[in-house]
């Protein structure tokens, strides 16, 4: 297979129209076992040892995602941006450490793994991997994060600071004593259901929420995204477009006056290009925020999904992959955050679900 | 097109209460009295943390009773500059609220495994944002980052740009840290804590100090703000960022990004490296990294760099994490306003290799614009250049 190395964008190139040309997914099969990722495979036996697994898996995605663009990642680059979200990364970790220096203090803290307190490592070691040097970006926003990627990294593109980048997402599940957990905490995602089976709402308390009901993220998912104009000169294979934007319910009002809420959502999402004929896949909770949302798009394919910020990027990466019509990922939750990404695949579909 | 302009302030810190307190804090040279540290278990390094006085939490804790403390002082900073900005609930249709925070309320999950009541649901530790935006019925997007020590500063850059390519009207951005076990115990088992505090281009610095801290901003644009009639307190005139891709703690010791950084703030800005008046670093004391940095100023100020000066803020609060760069900026915004440099916390003996001037005397702004630099742990850089309201007294 030819690889080639990025070259930099010609400067006051006209064409900033961004492309995903990598998808690279890191993430459990059905039915998985608990060992499911061995680092020493998808990685290297040596210097991945101590590197939490969050971060390996996002690292082993980003690999599989390199491939995929056919692109080569050997040196510095001061044109890549990278921009990755997590919620739950460093939750086991910080439980370990905390569990640790309350039992023994700090004298048997690794020093190899100690830094990765800092949440922000687990997402900053991939550009240190590659040497990516344009800027990095670690967003938590519950739920929202990994999608978020798309819009504020494809501001910097706009803004001439990077030419191209690498958008990701990576989770591994809360640490067990986390409140609010299902039991067990496999990561086989949840069968695709009706709304009604997201279960009761929430209590018209501001701001409460339900327990989830599904089990967490655990994986991670990247996309390589360049300037079509690049990507045509290397011929590279064009999956799609994106386009993305935030917007925020106040889980208060949800819980207060839903109808006004709908109702201000409608004209909202279709400002943002869902239009009655959109086709919509809808993440949520079970929540008055999700409850309102999942109200102002009635024709949404809606379900549960879990803690954490990935499931909706592995919904963009499976809509890019499997071609088809322009689709939204709409991701909402508890706390307000909701995210609206514009899914425009390449190519008909091959089979895939929009 | 118009310039993204604040149009209020907040900062809460061990030595000061609130912006006016922190200006105050800072030509009084007033020093932070380290506490002891929640408990880090059998044995413990210094363990100390300049903190912010409990009493001025306690609104807060009203307010959002089952947020934890770093989002409890990322509100009281919030709520500081939403005040000085006079928003309305008007402003907060097409409001955004940007959060970053190193660790989040990592502390609130430490009282859970002590036995303290959990809640049923899902609390991601990084929700302050959300949290926020939910008490200010903000609509447009609630935004949480980490970036750890440059964070505060990010999550400015990243409201300046929502305000200028339309995507919000209003940014409340906000930068905190607060004291958690974890972060005790994670820099003192990496031998990065000073036992004599933060001090910045000392040649016998050693590290640096934890303390507590939160900053916040409202922006807007120019237009919106004289349309409201509200006072502007200084400009985001430009911010640059890159990243090392170097090593998970240290700089690059060619500190070729942060160079890299602070020109592109600079063109930015549309202004030249002559134009910068005063300097805020990052500066945490650590040795490396302020060589680095000094190494770095040295080559876009070139001939200037001793006579431009520096004003310290980790020196005089502490290293305050996350909320560092935003409390930077609120201090230098407020040198901006007031035209003169506080006096800094006393180099007692200078660094040949840090040839940077840090005035312990009051003395002028240089040049019409401050530099304010904020890098962190995984090679983040960032640098944002200020400017002064038109109407500066």
């Amino acid at each position: 297979m030819t690889t080639h190395a990025l070259s930099p964008l010609p400067v006051g190139d006209p064409v900033r129209e961004l492309v995903v040309t990598g998808v690279g997914v890191c993430a459990p099969p059905a039915e998985a076992a608990p060992d499911w990722f061995d680092y020493r495979t998808e990685l290297s036996a040596q210097g991945y040892k101590y590197v939490p697994r969050a971060a390996q898996y996002l690292l082993a995605a980003a690999k599989r995602a390199l491939v995929d663009a056919r692109l080569e990642s050997d040196g510095p680059d001061d044109r890549c941006g990278v921009v990755l979200g997590s919620n739950n990364c460093a939750s086991q970790l910080h439980a370990d450490i905390d569990r640790e220096v309350a039992n023994t203090g700090i004298r048997f803290l690794r020093p190899a793994t100690v830094p990765y307190f800092s949440v922000n490592l687990f997402l900053a070691r991939l550009g240190i991997e590659h040497g990516w040097r344009g800027f990095t970006l670690a967003l938590h926003s519950p739920a929202t994060a990994g999608v978020e990627t798309v819009q504020h990294g494809f501001r910097v593109v706009r803004d001439g600071d990077v030419d191209w980048l690498v958008l990701g997402a990576t989770e591994t599940p809360p640490d067990t004593a986390h409140p609010g957990l299902p039991d067990g905490l496999s990561a086989a995602a949840p069968p695709e259901t009706g709304l009604s089976d997201l279960g009761p709402l929430a209590a018209a308390v501001p701001g409460a929420a339900l327990p989830a009901a599904a089990a967490a993220d655990d994986g991670a998912a990247v996309l390589i995204v360049e300037p079509a104009s690049r990507a045509a000169v290397r011929g590279a294979r064009v999956y799609g477009t994106l386009a993305s934007s935030s917007l925020f319910v106040p889980p208060s009002l949800a819980a207060r006056d839903a109808d006004g809420e709908v109702d201000r959502l409608r004209t909202v999402l279709a400002a943002h290009g869902v239009s009655a004929d959109t086709p919509v896949r809808l993440l949520g909770d079970s929540s008055p925020v999700t409850d309102v949302v999942a109200r102002a798009l009635p024709g949404a394919r809606s379900r549960t999904v879990g803690p954490g910020c990935l499931s909706p990027l592995l919904d963009v990466a499976d809509i890019l992959r499997s071609g088809g019509p322009s689709t939204a990922v709409v991701c909402a939750n508890a706390l307000g955050t909701v995210a609206v990404t514009m899914v425009v695949p390449a190519r008909p579909a091959s089979g895939g679900n929009p | 097109m118009s310039a993204v302009v604040v149009t209020g302030t907040g900062a809460l810190s061990a030595v000061c209460a609130d912006p006016a307190d922190l200006w105050q804090a800072m030509t009084e040279r007033r020093e932070p009295v380290p506490e002891p540290a929640p408990g880090i278990g059998p044995e413990c390094g210094p363990g100390l943390w300049r903190r912010i006085a409990d009493p001025l939490l306690d609104r807060a804790r009203e307010q959002l009773p089952s947020a934890g403390r770093s989002t409890h002082a990322a509100w009281t900073a919030v709520s500081q500059a939403v005040a000085q900005a006079r928003l309305t609930d008007a402003d907060a249709v097409r409001m955004a609220v940007i959060v970053a925070g190193g660790v989040g309320d990592v502390e609130q999950a430490e009282r859970w495994r002590g036995g303290e009541a959990a809640p049923a649901h899902w609390p991601p530790t990084h929700r302050s944002a959300a949290v926020i935006a939910d008490r200010l019925g903000a609509r447009q997007a609630a935004l949480d980052l980490s970036n750890a020590c440059a964070g505060g500063a990010y999550a400015m850059a990243l409201g300046a740009g929502m305000i200028a390519d339309g995507t919000a009207d209003v940014v409340v951005a906000a930068g905190v840290e607060t004291a958690s076990r974890l972060i005790t115990a994670s820099f003192n088992r990496l031998g990065a804590l000073d036992p004599e505090g933060c001090r910045p281009f000392d040649r016998n610095r050693a590290g640096t100090s934890l303390a507590e801290g939160a900053g916040a901003v409202v922006l807007e644009s120019t237009e919106r703000a004289r349309g409201r009639g509200v006072p502007v307190l200084g400009v985001v005139a430009g911010h640059g960022w890159t990243c090392d891709a170097h090593h998970a703690t240290a700089p690059d010791p060619s500190g070729e990004r942060i160079t890299a950084a602070m020109r592109r703030a600079i063109e930015r800005a549309d202004v030249r490296a002559d134009d910068v008046g005063v300097v805020v670093p990052h500066a945490t004391g650590t040795p490396l990294s302020d060589v680095t940095e000094s190494t770095a100023l040295g080559a876009v100020l070139g001939s200037r760099l001793g006579d431009v000066p520096v004003y310290s803020t980790k020196a005089a609060l502490g290293h305050t994490g996350a909320a560092s760069g935003l409390l930077s900026a609120v201090a230098a915004l407020a040198v901006l306003r007031h035209g003169i440099v506080p006096p800094n916390i006393a180099v007692k003996e200078s660094d040949p290799d840090c040839p940077v001037w840090v005035p312990s005397e009051e003395v002028a702004v240089r040049g019409s614009h401050a530099l304010v630099n904020a890098f962190a742990f995984g090679g983040h850089n960032i640098c944002l250049v200020l400017a002064p309201a038109e109407d500066r007294p």
